[in-house]
């Protein structure tokens, strides 16, 4: 059976510097490879099944939905548009409370 | 789902469960019966909240998964069998060479509960307005991909890798 489309997962800039100041922190405390291990996680994730985590609400311009999901040690908000399937990650992926980030 | 299917997962179940009842622990039936009810529990949710494509494929993934664990389960037991066999020689599977992998893909079927109180600080820190405008900006610019940065984020975090 032929795999589904994937969805087209997008970045922000701004996530990407949260990104960056993240990464430098993780290997600060000695989580770097966990937290490149999640991101590479979240983002095969929001190709395949970005149904994954939970949907927080409706945008009420867009025709979309905010979802948050966790891949320990982060969570990850994101934008989905189904009828695009389309991945919009424009909030910053934060560390999981408790997880030592 | 359609009345004979659903006669046929009954069946199934009922049969599964028979065999379970044949399992001389008890304890041990039940803790299966239980895992298996959560994980059919958790398998119906989540093809209840895709499209009917998706979730064929998805249970196709998921069967093609569990034939490849069972596969590697077996390939295990059979390299323990042959190494008490062989006078405790490692045969080439048990050293790794030919043992199937386990999937790569079965980790996306696994939910991680997002904690409440995380849930409820996203709601509350919600800007609309922003995130609306961030959307656009993804639009218009077409955004990055995790390939554009990945490479970027592997020598800041791992620099001696």
């Amino acid at each position: 059976m032929d795999a589904p489309l994937p969805y087209h997962v997008s970045y922000s800039e701004h996530v990407h510097e949260i990104l960056r100041a993240l990464g430098l922190h993780a290997r600060e405390v000695g989580l770097g490879k966990q937290v490149l291990a999640a991101i590479r996680e979240i983002d095969s994730r929001l190709h395949i099944y970005p149904q994954f985590g939970q949907p927080l609400r409706n945008l009420s311009v867009e025709p979309a939905q905010l979802w948050i999901g966790v891949v320990d040690p982060l969570v990850v908000q994101y934008v989905l548009d189904e009828s695009r399937r389309q991945v919009m990650v424009v909030h910053p992926i934060t560390p999981l409370p408790g997880c030592g980030l | 789902m359609s009345n004979h299917e659903k006669k046929r997962y009954s069946a199934m179940n009922t049969s599964f469960q028979g065999e379970l009842a044949r399992l001389a622990n008890p304890t041990l039936a039940a803790t299966i019966s239980q895992a298996t009810t959560k994980l059919a529990t958790s398998m119906a949710e989540i093809l209840a909240s895709v499209s009917p494509s998706d979730a064929k494929w998805l249970l196709s993934l998921v069967l093609r998964t569990l034939v490849t664990e069972i596969d590697t389960i077996n390939r295990t037991a059979e390299s323990a069998v042959d190494r008490r066999l062989d006078g405790g020689r490692p045969s080439p599977e048990s050293a790794g060479a030919g043992a199937t992998p386990p999937s790569s893909q079965a980790g996306f079927l696994v939910k991680t509960p997002v904690p409440p109180e995380v849930a409820q600080r996203a709601l509350r820190d919600f800007d609309e307005t922003e995130t609306t405008e961030r959307i656009r900006q993804i639009r218009e610019s077409g955004g990055l991909v995790l390939s554009d940065f990945y490479e970027e984020l592997e020598q800041l975090i791992l620099p001696s890798e």
